[in-house]
């Protein structure tokens, strides 16, 4: 066969271009740390790179939404457990009334009470970020509007006075202005969880009942039977004490009920909790997967490159060697 | 004396006219499209002289070109086939660069993000920060599919205009080989073959065309070639034709194709035609299927794909927002806002989507409730992020999985056709080093030659002396 210059420098030019190509791409892969510099290198790859990819986005939302809604439980937790202590303060406060020796001074009683109940509406009113935990789906200043001229507040709940009557001789009444809808967020594939505390869980019907119960214990400790004011040292009828004794037992029963609704939020927080790590694990696993698929090995890329580079030098070696000498480089 | 010094002096010129292509051929060593001459030496005829047959030195028969009309038409087919797959390659590769693959910032990221903040807004609903996020991560998807739909339009563009550039470029070649033609029927030599340079000339034509098309060339007895493309004779004789690049439009479907039309010199246009091979056949197919967002195809059209998977996601959230309600919506009807419009265009398509304004201007208004007066409701905001994991989004797919089904297409038609790309170099170098050892010049031989007419030529010059001496002896002896 005859081997004419052309053909030998088109052959070594092409050789130079292909290997030249090869080191620059083992270069790239080196320095970037990617394994796949365009689609077409490893077309099977691809599918499964866009899977994990895919997969770890959705657990890292998934692990973003937990992070939020364990944040809220534990927020709503320290709200329930306020709201517990405090009423087994009024339930102590009760039994203390009911000791002869303090009969005397339920006017005294009254007032404790009073400011146990504000600090239970306090509590109900705790806010996680710009939302009223125990509000329900209405859990927002704006959405809370008060109703004038007795509400003042744009607080879910709110304590107001209105026209005394025989039932209720204070006038006293807590309004709730949020609702009982449960809120939840999505933590998995198809897997929904209620992240909201409601407030009829926490508080009975409507959100309200517990307060009934309160107040018509103060308007028992601040009032006399007739409906008139309780006066210093007045003591308590029969009937009276026989009520006291009928609304310790429902904050009792009450306390029970919050009890509970901190125990649904501790055992919710436990199992997003475990959700979390889980998540995080499959995190880490999908990562490692990705890794294999999208990372360059750099011992295997360093050998390949070492490898073009002798093959390119010997390239150019040969090549030089082989277009320098003709039968003129010999003739006189 | 007399026959000996005519010997002598045919031998002579025989002998510088092979060094004369010799020299020639040294010359054009590197020349493109040149193929190796060699002096074709003939007897010169026999004279009766004494009752016997006296041989009359040599002549020059011709000048030989070394080429071969078989491995010419393999060497254009697979210039053809790899100039096809060059072009092919490509465009497939910019088509990656306009996703962004393989990459960070991709549509898929932007998808990410965008079902990311829908999540977080599920979980704060009544946030502010996490509406105005949403809102951000929207805008960012929609301005990552705008800037790839956009850049995929401009490479359809282009493609376009690189095919009118082709176009022209191959008239200008036709018009030269009817040129070509035209000087060899008017300067064949007297063995009635044509001039070396001018077969050289149209041989290097004729691989420059076979680059853009896919050529058959039937070459007369003269020399002179006529061209073939996909059925239509291009070049005749002295007459060319010319290739015209055309945007059609079907009005029905607004869909716009490329295809190539045949005028004659006049301008008539004689009929339209498709190339088979040859980087026109790939810029018509990368315009008319790949690029084209209207294809009907049953090929892979990124464009289309893309568009597919934009009207899809922009519909399904459409879906669930024009049923919800914003912060302050206190119903009782929904306002019907949708989040995703078309801007610039009738359609929702990857080029024209866009955040409607209204929400962008108050991240309020985002519906995200199922019912009025609710901002704690997060059903709406909730079916938009389960998207993200929907299977049946399309195609049985969720959205990410539809985009990494359409990455995982291009990049399988992109190894096929590097794969079939690098079978096409080889074979094209193969029939290359085919040509190179009938038609390339070899310097070594060359020297052998130029060492073999000198040697001759002195030879000669000696044959001349001599006879000159001889004659001379002769015409001393009478004095």
């Amino acid at each position: 066969m005859r081997v004419t210059l052309q053909s030998l420098t088109t052959r070594l030019q092409s050789t130079l271009t292909d290997l030249s190509a090869r080191q620059a791409q083992q270069q790239t892969r080196i320095a970037t740390g990617q394994r796949l510099l365009q689609l077409s290198d490893a077309p099977s790859d691809i599918a499964d790179i866009t899977s994990y990819r895919s997969t770890i986005a959705r657990l890292q939302r998934y692990s973003s939404t937990l992070d939020g809604a364990l944040a809220e439980q534990g927020t709503t937790e320290t709200a329930l457990e306020s709201i517990a202590t405090t009423l087994s303060n009024v339930q102590t406060l009760g039994i203390d009334a009911q000791q002869i020796a303090n009969h005397d001074k339920w006017n005294v009683f009254a007032q404790h009470l009073l400011s146990n109940i504000r600090a239970i509406i306090e509590a109900a009113n705790t806010s996680h970020g710009d939302i009223y935990v125990l509000a329900g789906t209405k859990n927002t200043a704006a959405s809370l509007q008060p109703t004038a001229p007795l509400e003042t507040t744009q607080m879910p709940f709110e304590l107001v006075t209105t026209s005394p009557t025989p039932a209720n001789p204070s006038g006293l009444e807590v309004r709730f202005k949020g609702n009982t809808e449960a809120r939840f967020v999505q933590t998995g594939d198809g897997h929904t969880e209620q992240v909201s505390t409601t407030a009829d869980k926490v508080f009975g019907s409507g959100g309200t009942e517990v307060f009934t119960t309160l107040i018509a214990l103060y308007n028992t400790f601040a009032y006399a039977p007739d409906g008139t004011p309780r006066s210093d040292g007045q003591l308590p009828t029969a009937e009276e004490l026989d009520r006291v004794a009928a609304y310790i037992k429902q904050i009792a029963d009450a306390t029970t009920t919050v009890n509970q609704a901190t125990a649904e939020v501790g055992i919710r927080t436990d199992r997003m909790t475990a959700q979390h790590e889980q998540i995080a694990e499959d995190i880490t696993r999908q990562r490692e997967f990705l890794s294999r698929l999208t990372d360059t090995d750099v011992a295997a890329a360093t050998m390949q490159l070492q490898r073009d580079q002798i093959a390119y030098e010997y390239s150019l070696k040969i090549g030089a060697r082989m277009l320098n000498l003709s039968l003129f480089d010999f003739l006189q | 004396m007399i026959r000996s010094l005519e010997i002598g002096k045919r031998a002579l010129i025989a002998n510088q006219r092979g060094f004369d292509v010799t020299s020639n051929n040294i010359a054009n060593v590197n020349t493109p499209g040149y193929a190796r001459q060699a002096l074709m030496l003939q007897p010169g005829e026999s004279i009766p002289a004494g009752g016997l047959y006296f041989g009359m030195g040599v002549l020059s028969a011709g000048i030989r070109q070394f080429r071969d009309e078989l491995i010419e038409r393999d060497y254009r087919s697979s210039t053809s086939t790899q100039s096809y797959y060059q072009q092919e390659a490509t465009t497939l590769q910019r088509i990656e660069t306009a996703l962004g693959e393989p990459g960070d910032q991709t549509i898929q990221t932007a998808m990410q993000q965008f079902f990311d903040a829908a999540s977080q807004l599920a979980a704060n609903p009544s946030r502010i920060a996490d509406r105005q996020l949403f809102l951000a991560r929207a805008s960012d998807l929609a301005a990552a599919l705008n800037r790839t739909g956009n850049a995929i339009e401009s490479l359809r563009s282009s493609t376009f205009d690189r095919a009118t550039s082709t176009a022209n470029r191959i008239n200008e070649l036709l018009s030269t080989l009817a040129s070509i033609n035209q000087q060899i029927n008017a300067t064949l030599d007297a063995s009635g073959q044509p001039a070396a340079s001018l077969v050289d000339r149209q041989t290097q034509a004729l691989q420059e065309l076979s680059q853009y098309l896919d050529v058959s060339v039937s070459r007369e007895p003269t020399g002179t070639v006529n061209v073939t493309s996909s059925g239509m004779v291009l070049v005749s004789l002295n007459t060319a034709l010319s290739v015209n690049a055309l945007q059609q439009l079907n009005a029905s479907t607004g869909e716009t194709t490329l295809s190539f039309s045949i005028r004659k010199p006049d301008g008539t246009t004689i009929g339209t035609f498709q190339p088979r091979s040859g980087e026109l056949a790939s810029l018509a197919k990368s315009y008319n299927v790949t690029l084209n967002p209207l294809s009907s195809s049953t090929e892979f059209s990124i464009a289309r794909e893309l568009d597919r998977l934009t009207s899809t996601l922009a519909d399904r959230v459409n879906a669930f927002m024009t049923t919800g309600y914003g912060l302050n919506d206190t119903g009782p009807v929904p306002p019907g806002r949708a989040l995703f419009v078309p801007a610039g265009g009738p359609a929702i398509t990857a080029r024209t989507i866009a955040v409607n304004t209204t929400l962008l201007a108050d991240p309020a208004a985002v519906p995200t409730s199922s019912t009025p007066n609710t901002p704690g409701n997060s059903d709406i905001i909730a079916a938009t992020a389960a998207l993200a994991s929907d299977g049946t989004f399309l195609d049985s797919m969720t959205p990410e999985g539809y985009y990494g089904a359409i990455t995982a297409q291009l990049a399988q038609i992109g190894a096929g056709t590097n794969d079939r790309l690098t079978a096409a170099k080889t074979v094209l170098q193969q029939i290359t080093t085919e040509r190179e050892s009938l038609s390339g010049v070899n310097l070594d031989e060359e020297a052998t030659n130029l060492i073999t007419y000198q040697r001759a030529f002195e030879a000669a010059a000696r044959v001349v002396t001599v006879s000159s001496d001889m004659l001379s002896t002769l015409v001393n002896l009478g004095r």
